[in-house]
Parts: C-alpha cells; structure tokens; sequence
C-alpha cells in the first residue's frame, strides 16, 4: 500500500505544478493574445500568416529561456519576440541579403524600432487612425473608402467622383505620405 | 525629380493588385524588387488593411487551437524539466559571484568561465552555473517517500547562505527542488531568525529559481521572477507581480544537534 500512496503523491505533485503553471499560462495568453495577433496582422496582412505568427510566438514564449530578459515586463517581451518572429518570417519569404533587410528594417519595415515607444505599442487601430488624421483631406479620403470601408477601386472612384486610374494614384501617394509621416505620428503617441 | 521617387504607372497597378489581394484574404507579398521607401508603402497598406473593422481579429477557433498547442506544449515540457533542471551535485565552498553572467565575467570571470570556454560548453551552461554557485550549497537527498523527512544540512552549515537541496526518487528522477534558508528578518521580520524551507519551482512557470547571496532573493532565471527570503513575491522589484509565493515546505530543527530537516507539507501536493 505504502508504494501506491507514493506514486499518488508524485502525481499529485506534478498534477499542482501543472495547474498552477496553465492558470500562468491562461493569464498570460488571455491578456496578450489579441494584442499579439493584431500587431502581428498589421505587419503581415493576412489571416493564415498573422496565426501562424502568432503560435510562434507563443510557443516561443513558453519555451523561453533567456537571463537578460530580467526586469522586461511580459508585453514588451511578447512584442520582441513577434518582432523578431515578423522579421525572420519576411527574411525567409524574401531570401534579400542581409544589408538590404538591415535597411528595410531600418527604415522601419517592421514599425517602431526599439525604445519606449514600443512598451506601449499603441493599438494598429489607432495609428491607423492618427495617420488619417494628420494626412490631407483627399488622401484621408481615399484610405478610408479604400482600407476602413473597405470599399473597391470601382466603388471608391464612384463615391469620390475621380476615374479608377486616379484613385490608384491617389491610394499609392496617399500610403506613401502615411509612412513619411508614420515616425513624426509615432513620437507624439 | 530624383530617379528614386520616380513613380511608375506599374507601380500604382501592382500596389492596387497587392490591396486587392489583401481585401480579398489572400496571403499576398509585396513584390521582391521594392526600394526601401516602396516597401513602406507596401506596409502602409497592409497597417491599414488591418484597421478594416473586424480584420484583424483572432477567429474563436484559432484562439481554441493555441490554447490547446500551448497547453500540450506545456504539458510535455514539464515533463522534460524534471530531467533538464537537474542540477549537477555541487559541495564546493560558495564563493561570492555576480548574479548574472556579465560580459565582464565572461571575458575576464576567472576559472570557470575560462575553463568552459576552453571545452567549449554553451553559454546557457555557463550561466547556470555562475548563477549556481552564489552563495549556495547544494545537496542531494535520496527519499523513498514523498512525506518522508529528509535532513538536509544544519543549522550551523546554513549560516547566512542558503543551502539548495534536491531528492531523487529510488529510480534517480528528482522529486523535488528546494532551499533552506534563514530568514534574516529584512523581508519577514515575524520570522526573523528562523529557518525557512521553501520549493524551489517557480510559481510561473516551474524553472528553478536560483538564490542571490548578495540581496537575498530567489531570482527565477526564465521569466525575471523575484522571490523574497522567505519565498515571497518581491513586488519592489519583480515584472511579474502577480506569481504565487513558492511553497513553503516542513521544517523541523533539531535544537541539540541543529540539524534541519524538512518534508512536503501535507495537502496541497
């Protein structure tokens, strides 16, 4: 009977660690989960890649063991992991060498480099929506019919009165001003 | 106009084909060949496209299926641990060190560092054992039993460090981690001067915390965990804030000999 008695007890024991561990667990994914994802879809664009990204992201942070990692709280390291996780994910996709990635990445390919603008990663959302704000009326205009309302190239030129060529113009000059502006909207957040 | 910024009409029509792909669902990729300055128009668009109500929102059945993958993973992870943390039996003298393995231990850290570059062992284990060796002992106990008392050293041998004691099961798996340690009243002064036997899992998410003898404090080498003397949270100092204290375990000190011993507190394994 004695041995029985032990066996339970190593099972009970294991049993409480695991418990205690997914309760961590469930928090950590409840809380940052969503942001994750989005973060993660604003930078690839699609739903089959931003949750493939996302798992990795998880899985890795289960997995991780890293000493430096010390006094980061939990989001920002989730954020750096996904960071990284977007990059390598455009490295393999691209095979580009590694100076002209160093220079996307630089120009801010993968949004707001290091620093304590990422700690509080705003919302993809909500630069969308300052950029809007301090992009010109006919660029606002044509982002917004094209990407908030989701509106065609056929539907947008109707509502705005211009002809299709001159939306497709109008959305890649307006984009470009957005990502001009991108650095200035995100140093007054 | 410099050539650079020289827009072509194919570039208006394939940024349109990109968005179009995009409102669609399809997993697109911006083209190869882009500048710096046309890709990010390209991650403008997609920055935008993810802003489009309800896009970027995680499907209920995506968030089920992480869940599971991550509790699964968890799951045979623990189990791996028990094997992976199993520190190697160590009775040298302590000898003070710095918490964490600094560049500067690294390239000039005496001995061991130098020792096990020369072997070539990784990092990770260099840091183990930096982090190890800090005013600790370490002592393994063959148990039988899960409720058994065990000795794991005395009064007089703990001092002011914190001796760090494993058991191993009849068949040599590791039962369980833990520390005994005085608590010297800084962080618990009800206790002060009593001698304390905690686990040495941590709460979050079970690696083993390793004992600080310069502040004192369980510092968990995974997460950034820290734990008080007495196995505490330390919210002065910890990100994670929200743990639960490491378990505490029996302890019952010999007064004639000052031998300690401890065991699982009944219940709550």
């Amino acid at each position: 009977m004695g041995t029985l008695r032990e066996s339970e007890d190593g099972v009970y024991l294991a049993a409480e660690q695991t418990k205690t561990d997914s309760q961590d667990l469930q928090s950590l994914y409840q809380e940052h989960l969503g942001q994750v994802y989005r973060y993660v879809y604003s930078k690839v664009g699609n739903r089959e890649d931003a949750e493939d990204l996302t798992s990795q992201v998880f899985l890795k942070a289960i997995r991780g063991v890293n000493t430096e990692r010390g006094a980061l709280s939990v989001q920002k390291w989730l954020f750096q992991v996904a960071r990284t996780t977007i990059a390598d994910y455009w490295r393999a996709r691209y095979r580009i060498t590694t100076s002209s990635l160093d220079v996307l990445l630089d120009t801010g390919w993968e949004g707001p480099a290091q620093g304590e603008a990422t700690t509080d990663n705003p919302a993809p959302t909500e630069q969308v929506r300052r950029l809007l704000l301090a992009l010109p009326e006919h660029y606002r205009q044509v982002l917004n019919c094209r990407f908030l309302l989701n509106l065609s190239i056929r539907e947008t030129a109707i509502q705005l009165g211009l002809s299709e060529a001159n939306v497709k113009v109008l959305q890649f000059r307006a984009l470009k001003r957005a990502a001009d502006l991108q650095d200035l909207v995100s140093e007054m957040m | 106009m410099p050539g650079d910024d020289q827009e072509r009409f194919e570039d208006y029509l394939e940024l349109e084909r990109f968005i179009e792909g995009l409102q669609a669902g399809q997993a697109v990729s911006p083209p190869q060949d882009l500048t710096p300055a046309q890709a990010r128009v390209y991650r403008m668009a997609m920055l935008f496209h993810s802003a489009t109500p309800g896009a970027d929102e995680p499907t209920p059945q995506f968030v089920e299926q992480l869940r599971e993958r991550l509790e699964a993973e968890l799951q045979s992870r623990q189990k791996d641990g028990q094997q992976t943390h199993t520190p190697p039996l160590q009775l040298a003298p302590p000898a003070p060190r710095p918490r964490r393995l600094s560049r500067r231990l690294l390239l000039t850290g005496g001995a061991t560092a130098a020792a096990s570059l020369a072997v070539g062992a990784s990092a990770e284990y260099m840091v183990e054992q930096a982090m190890q060796n800090e005013g600790s002992q370490d002592v393994t106990i063959k148990v039988s039993s899960p409720r058994e008392w065990f000795v794991v050293t005395t009064v007089a041998q703990v001092g002011n460090q914190a001796v760090k004691f494993r058991t191993v099961n009849p068949d040599g798996s590791t039962s369980l981690t833990g520390y005994v340690v005085r608590n010297d009243g800084t962080d618990n002064p009800a206790e002060k001067g009593k001698i304390i036997a905690v686990s040495a899992a941590c709460t979050h998410m079970g690696c083993i915390v390793q004992w600080s003898g310069s502040d004192r404090k369980f510092h968990c080498p995974c997460h950034g965990g820290i734990f008080t003397e007495d196995g505490g949270i330390d919210t002065t100092a910890s990100a994670l804030v929200y743990l639960n204290p490491l378990p505490r375990l029996e302890v019952s000190v010999d007064d004639s000999s000052g031998q300690i011993k401890v065991r699982m507190p009944a219940g709550r394994w």
